[in-house]
């Protein structure tokens, strides 16, 4: 385990439990100064975790050394697109489901134990080295754009249900669907050259083949983000449909690692 | 001595035609002030006078006749005074000080948590500051009245949401668009409550004004005073598509905006939000309106309901903030009984201050030979045996008067005990805090904690 693993966990429950405060505790009259607070904490874990892949790089297992080791950088990696993404506005709403789902990823990756040994570079070669990085970078990305996308429908809805309205009550609609767009924009192309270096290094391995069912799923899930973008573009779609086509593409993104996870597990 | 009394009638006792035949204009407040400062045994006055309540806050002599004259000369002249002094309550002392916090923090206004009262009560402070009807008294409860107000403001809820429909309209509109400054406004109509609304947008950074009315003359002269654009009606469906918030307040009977026009402004606007105020009554958007994607729609029923939600949210926390006002409440009385035995510990002080420096005189003359130095000595001896003898007796009468609400008792005693008649004069506080100390021949300055 990473010597800072424990202080990481710490920091990041924390920031979890001031983020779940902010929005669902005092949902009514928000706390601006909790949200600061709750950011600066997760950027604190986002620095120590920093510190605990650098120490693992040293001995070998670096990133992309295996799934859970690409796992535990995706969850680092989406943290950071969120702390970057808020750097001048702070979105608490945002943070609430980032910050646990990268905390739920990072202890997951420590429990699930690693079968892949370290220097795993020399087995998968570069393209798989680069597949790896590059689709975890993507699924980060998304990531965030999907902890908007849920965001915005929360708040949507809210707004359509005509509820109590309260003054600063978080973010707008249209920054939500500002910040989603910016992360999908941002992850797609990182995503596609993912798919093309993954089609590429499986067809280099023998007895794997492009036609798995990850695969399958990885071209759903690109197909979801390009033709959204496509309709973000041409026809001008936005708001609550940009926001389900992006959890939809999510999953299926996140499944796929998934599903490496397990297997590198089992 | 003063003490602190409260005149005047509020939304609570009156209803809204007597309080307009109640206020004071602003032109009449100086010489209003004057005429109650010149009231026999009112040693200051300061007039609080909004449409909401009229009020006068003295300083009086402990005399009961004194809140009665200040009732008659409040009512001098007044049309239907009989009818006004029905609705007249007074408070006094503890009651009055506790009003004054209440009505600082707004937790007496009609609408609880508004901000617009603490201003006023400042603007009528400064006033009678400025008219100089303001003394020791009021020079120590309304600035402490203020800070209560900043109190309750900062550690409860009780303003945080929005109370108005106008306001709440501009914090959906925030709640959608986030920054309004770059936003565009279609005013369709021009009723009183359009106007309104459209300047609580302007307030709100809104710049990109426009006004669409079937009587152009109406949309131009609405369209000069918000310092927006007039526009003919036919021009409607082309505004729409251009407004992100759309502010509909006309007389029409039916619906002037319907789900397939919007539909088809929709496409053209490729989606972007549109959100649709309609304070017009009958309404002026039809209901389908708002299950059209991206679209926003809030009537007036819709509005009011947040208002009222809103409103009972501010009255839960105005509960929480009526303790706070009592704490504060607590911590000045017990300020001011303190305050009360401050004359007692002066004489005490002097007297025995009095008697250290026969003593070291005497001491001094007998010994013809000493020093400079030597005789500096022996008066610091003489003071500081003075502190220290001073020290415990004078905490103890602090402590007790702080403690029991009998304090005069106890002052009185001390001056029987140490024959203490010759009054004095000087700040209070600073004797508060100035204290003997045992353990040092000099006394420790600091400043009151209240």
């Amino acid at each position: 385990m990473p010597p800072l693993f424990p202080v990481t966990l710490v920091l990041h429950s924390v920031a979890c439990t001031l983020y779940l405060v902010h929005v669902l505790w005092r949902a009514e009259a928000p706390n601006q100064k909790l949200g600061l607070v709750a950011w600066i904490v997760l950027a604190l874990a986002f620095a120590s975790q920093a510190a605990d892949i650098a120490w693992l790089c040293m001995r070998g297992l670096h990133p992309v050394a295996n799934a859970r080791e690409a796992v535990f950088f995706g969850a680092w990696l989406m943290c950071g697109a969120y702390l970057a993404a808020t750097w001048r506005r702070r979105l608490p709403v945002v943070g609430a489901l980032v910050a646990p789902a990268a905390l739920v990823l990072d202890v997951a990756t420590r429990l699930v134990p690693s079968q892949e040994i370290a220097h795993a570079g020399s087995t998968l070669g570069t393209l798989g080295m680069v597949h790896i990085a590059l689709a975890t970078t993507g699924i980060a990305l998304f990531g965030v754009g999907a902890g908007s996308a849920v965001a915005y429908i929360v708040a949507e809805r809210r707004l359509k249900g005509k509820r109590k309205v309260v003054m600063g009550a978080g973010a707008s609609l249209e920054t939500l669907d500002r910040l989603n767009r910016r992360c999908i924009t941002l992850g797609f192309p990182i995503f596609t050259v993912a798919m093309v270096t993954g089609a590429m290094w499986a067809a280099q391995l023998p007895g794997v083949g492009v036609f798995t069912p990850q695969y399958a799923i990885a071209t759903a899930a690109w197909l979801l983000y390009a033709g959204l973008l496509l309709l973000r573009l041409l026809a001008g779609w936005r708001g609550r449909r940009a926001a389900f086509i992006t959890l939809a593409g999510f999953v299926s993104a996140a499944t796929v690692m998934m599903i490496y996870v397990v297997r590198g597990a089992a | 001595m003063s003490r602190l009394c409260v005149i005047g009638l509020s939304h609570r006792t009156a209803s809204v035609e007597l309080r307009e035949r109640a206020t004071i204009p602003g032109t009449e407040l100086p010489s209003t002030l004057a005429r109650l400062h010149a009231v026999p045994g009112v040693h200051e006055v300061m007039v609080l006078s909004t449409c909401n309540r009229v009020e006068l806050y003295a300083a009086v002599a402990d005399e009961s006749a004194v809140p009665e004259r200040l009732r008659a000369a409040l009512l001098l002249g007044r049309p239907h005074a009989a009818e006004l002094e029905r609705a007249l309550y007074v408070h006094e002392d503890q009651a009055a000080l506790r009003h004054l916090f209440r009505v600082a923090s707004s937790l007496d206004s009609m609408v609880v948590g508004e901000s617009q009262i603490l201003g006023q009560v400042k603007e009528a402070f400064q006033l009678a500051v400025d008219a100089g009807t303001v003394g020791v008294v009021l020079q120590r409860v309304v600035p402490h009245a203020f800070s209560v107000a900043k109190r309750v403001r900062s550690e409860t809820e009780v303003a945080r949401s929005s109370a108005s429909v106008a306001s709440v309209a501009v914090e959906l509109a925030r709640q959608i668009f986030g920054d309004l400054k770059n936003r565009a406004v279609l005013v369709v109509g021009a009723g009183k409550m359009g106007d309104l609304s459209a300047k609580h947008l302007k307030a709100a950074g809104v710049n990109d004004l426009h006004v669409v009315n079937r009587s152009p003359g109406r949309a131009e002269e609405l369209a000069a005073r918000l310092g927006g654009r007039a526009h003919p009606w036919e021009e409607l469906d082309r505004l729409l598509q251009k407004a992100d918030i759309v502010l509909c307040s006309t007389g029409a009977p039916e619906p002037v905006i319907r789900r397939d026009r919007v539909e088809k402004v929709m496409k053209v606007r490729r989606g972007r939000w549109l959100f649709f105020i309609d304070i017009a009554v009958p309404r002026d958007v039809e209901s389908e309106v708002g299950e059209l994607e991206n679209v926003y729609l809030y009537d007036v029923d819709a509005l009011e309901q947040v208002v009222a939600t809103n409103l009972e949210g501010r009255q839960r926390e105005a509960d929480a903030a009526g303790v706070l006002v009592e704490e504060e409440l607590q911590r000045h009385l017990e300020h001011e009984q303190a305050l009360g035995v401050v004359p007692t510990i002066k004489l005490l002080r002097a007297r025995f201050a009095e008697v250290a420096a026969q003593e070291a005189e005497r001491t001094l003359a007998k010994l013809s030979s000493a020093s400079e130095r030597d005789r500096q000595l022996v008066t610091q001896l003489a003071e500081s045996i003075v502190n220290k003898l001073l020290h415990t007796p004078l905490s103890q009468l602090k402590r007790e008067t702080q403690r029991a609400p009998s304090s005069d008792e106890m002052a009185a005693l001390t001056r029987r005990l140490f024959d203490l008649h010759t009054g004095l004069t000087g700040s209070h506080d600073a004797i508060l805090d100035d204290e003997p100390q045992a353990d040092s021949a000099e006394p420790k300055r600091g400043r009151s904690n209240s």
